[in-house]
């Protein structure tokens, strides 16, 4: 490609392929090389947008490829070069939360040489797995816990700062400022940082169904985690103990899976059985999701005489608690009748709920979901970094995991934002929008629309937008009622090309 | 995936539905289009924290000026997608088609019916 730019003397380059996503940045590479700028390129997608999806129709997806090379020329003629301002990068880290996964980032951070400070709000570190005795495995979580918590504090590069409230959050990539108010005494704090993870995490679901909180034997799997560590005697006395499913979890409030509690009733059951194989323990589920490898564990749990019954999410089991005896009614799925036991303790496997990070994510301007999880970039390309640069993802704050597939992507946050921290010939992107200060009319609508702060009313009484800022979505420029916002790479021509050549 | 659907429709790539333009859609069925869809995250997801719901309200917009114009609100729709539900995308664009078929070619230009669609870049991967 650089030869034939080379030779002919070519000005822009339209590639006819695949998607922009994978190949555009090496391809805007060789542009570089062969001398142009790397914004005069345009890609026509036409594999997945055609001869992937109309297979079966060749010759009418041949006059899409031909619409669709059109479409690129005539945007790739209108292209304009644009220049990136070079970013200079602070060479700090910030990790917010300090769980199994912030710390484990902070860790790796802070062993591949880059100063780190860890945000807890807590009073102490390690999250929810203070709450957490031993994993499936048999892996001992408290002394990993301590263990991992004490390389942190006597990390040279680490500071940790608990009691510490996220106030105020300001900048862009590589040149964040975080306000923070720490400890008792809520001194306040201002912290220059090059990059931010995102480690705020989950906790257990308090629930409201199943007469919770009635009777000191209804408990979540958390509390009969503790239960079986301080009290494994008493417990050991249980003839009968039911598990219930999916308690805040796949139902209207939440309707997502929490992924770890099937695990969860099958580790907590086969424990009660090490404790007494006596103990009947019946897991009323409504679909067992031991994936992976944790497959092996229900089969145990099988083998060793656990009972599991299937429940319709219309009809829920019912517990009830006569004077103190508990006992449980559900239909069994088998013989389609209900089915009455006498229980000693009721385990409601709660799901794990995203914490509370709605002010966060306003200052962070983060997105999240429904459920108030984190989303990432992208599922598949860009996981656990988020969409503004910068700022990376891992732990429960993304979604319901176990200790080691936290561990595993707070070092795959920890890598990404290291590698950032380590680019110094870092670029501010050209994507971006411009007012063309001759015609806007002050008229605040872009101050008010962007949802990240940016555009401003300057003191010559127009509209400015910081380029290192402003994150190129375009919004602005839609609203805009004098139509003098462009966005560069994506201006109005731009598109109507687009338009005009497919007619 | 590579799930098969019609191919009547050429998607232009925005950064953010946020980008979706009202004169962009219009500009469409000046030229002739029979149908335009935005398809953007879902409501909530935005990338961009809250550009789809901006769209949202252009593409109502749009279809109230398409329907005092004539050519029919329906023409211009738009979905909220994520980037797993390329089963669904593909679901949409057959839809759209045999809604256009139904409606007939665009009026503005009365030729054979093709559709035409703009979608958030990166969000389509079917
Ligand atoms: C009910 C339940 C059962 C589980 N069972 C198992 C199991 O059996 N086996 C297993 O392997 N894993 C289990 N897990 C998962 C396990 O607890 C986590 O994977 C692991 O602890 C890592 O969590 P984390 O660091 O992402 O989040 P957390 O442990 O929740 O830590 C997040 C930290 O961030 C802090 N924080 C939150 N918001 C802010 C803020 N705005 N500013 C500063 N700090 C903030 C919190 O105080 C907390 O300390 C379970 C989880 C739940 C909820
Ligand atoms: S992991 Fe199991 S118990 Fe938990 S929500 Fe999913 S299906 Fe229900
Ligand atoms: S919306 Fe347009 S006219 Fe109004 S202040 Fe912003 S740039 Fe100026
Ligand atoms: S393009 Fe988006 S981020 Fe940039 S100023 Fe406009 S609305 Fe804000």
């Amino acid at each position: 490609m650089t030869k034939v730019i080379k030779e002919h003397q070519l000005n822009r380059m339209v590639v006819a392929a695949c998607t922009p996503i994978t190949h555009e940045p090496l391809f805007r590479e060789t542009m570089i090389d062969a001398g142009l700028n790397k914004y005069l390129f345009e890609m026509a997608n036409i594999r997945n947008q055609d001869s992937w999806v109309h297979m079966k129709e060749p010759e009418k997806a041949t006059e899409k490829a031909k619409d669709l090379v059109r479409m690129a020329v005539a945007r790739a003629s209108l292209l304009k070069p644009l220049m990136e301002k070079p970013l200079t990068v602070i060479q700090r880290a910030v990790v917010i939360g300090g769980g199994v996964a912030g710390l484990n980032a902070a860790l790796n951070l802070g062993d591949q040489g880059f100063e780190t400070i860890v945000l807890e709000k807590d009073d102490q570190l390690g999250g929810n797995a203070r709450n957490i005795h031993h994993t499936i495995e048999g892996l001992e979580v408290a002394a990993y816990l301590d263990g991992l918590i004490e390389r942190v504090k006597s990390h040279d590069k680490i500071q940790v700062l608990t009691g510490a409230l996220v106030v105020g959050y300001q900048g862009y990539k590589g040149n964040f400022t975080t306000e923070v108010l720490v400890g008792p005494g809520m001194y306040e704090r201002k912290i220059d940082h090059g990059v931010t993870v995102v480690a705020t995490g989950a906790h257990e679901y308090q629930p409201k169904e199943f007469l919770y909180g009635q009777h000191h034997r209804i408990m979540t799997q958390l509390e009969l985690g503790h239960f079986l560590h301080d009290q494994a005697a008493e417990a050991a006395q249980w003839g009968r103990v039911a598990m219930i499913q999916c308690v805040g979890s796949r139902n209207e409030e939440n309707p997502n899976c929490s992924r770890i509690c099937c695990q969860g009733a099958v580790k907590y059951a086969l424990q009660l059985k090490k404790i007494n194989p006596e103990t009947e323990v019946l897991i009323l589920y409504r679909d067992m999701r031991t994936y992976g490898l944790m497959e092996d564990y229900y089969m145990e749990a099988r083998n060793q005489g656990v009972l599991f019954a299937r429940f319709d999410p219309e009809r829920l089991p019912e517990v009830m608690n006569d004077n103190g005896a508990l006992s449980i009614t559900f239909i069994d799925h088998v013989l389609e009748r209900p089915v009455t036991l006498p229980l000693d303790a009721v385990i409601l496997s709660a799901g794990a709920w995203a914490n509370d990070t709605e002010e966060l994510a306003s200052l962070l301007k983060l997105p999240r979901n429904a459920s108030g999880f984190f989303i990432e970039a992208h599922a598949k390309l860009r996981p656990v970094d988020f969409a503004s640069e910068g700022i990376f993802l891992c732990g429960m704050a993304h979604s319901p995991k176990l200790i080691s597939e936290s561990i595993a992507q707070a070092q795959a946050a920890a890598s990404r934002a290291g590698a950032f921290l380590a680019d110094t010939n870092q670029t501010i992107s050209g994507v971006t929008a411009h007012v063309d200060p001759e015609r806007c009319a002050a008229c605040l609508v872009c101050v008010r629309t962007c949802p990240y702060g940016v555009p401003q009313i300057n003191q010559e009484n127009v509209s400015e937008i910081n380029v290192a800022l402003c994150q190129g979505c375009g919004t602005c420029a839609s609203e805009c009622p004098a139509k003098v916002i462009q966005v560069s790479h994506f201006e109005d021509d731009q598109l109507s090309a687009k338009i005009k050549t497919l007619f | 995936m590579r799930l098969q659907y019609p191919p009547t429709v050429r998607i232009i790539e925005v950064p953010c539905t946020g980008k979706v333009d009202i004169i962009h859609l219009l500009q469409a069925f000046e030229y002739g289009a029979d149908g335009v869809i935005v398809v953007g995250c879902m409501e909530g997801d935005c990338h961009y924290q809250k550009g789809n719901l901006y769209a949202k309200t252009r593409v109502k917009r749009a279809k109230e000026i398409l329907d005092k114009v004539g050519l029919g609100g329906e023409r211009v729709a738009m979905f909220n997608l994520s980037s797993g539900m390329g089963g669904r995308f593909a679901e949409i664009i057959k839809e759209m088609t045999n809604k256009i078929l139904e409606l007939g070619p665009s009026p503005v230009r009365g030729a054979a019916a093709k559709a035409k669609a703009t979608g958030a870049a990166g969000e389509v991967t079917a």
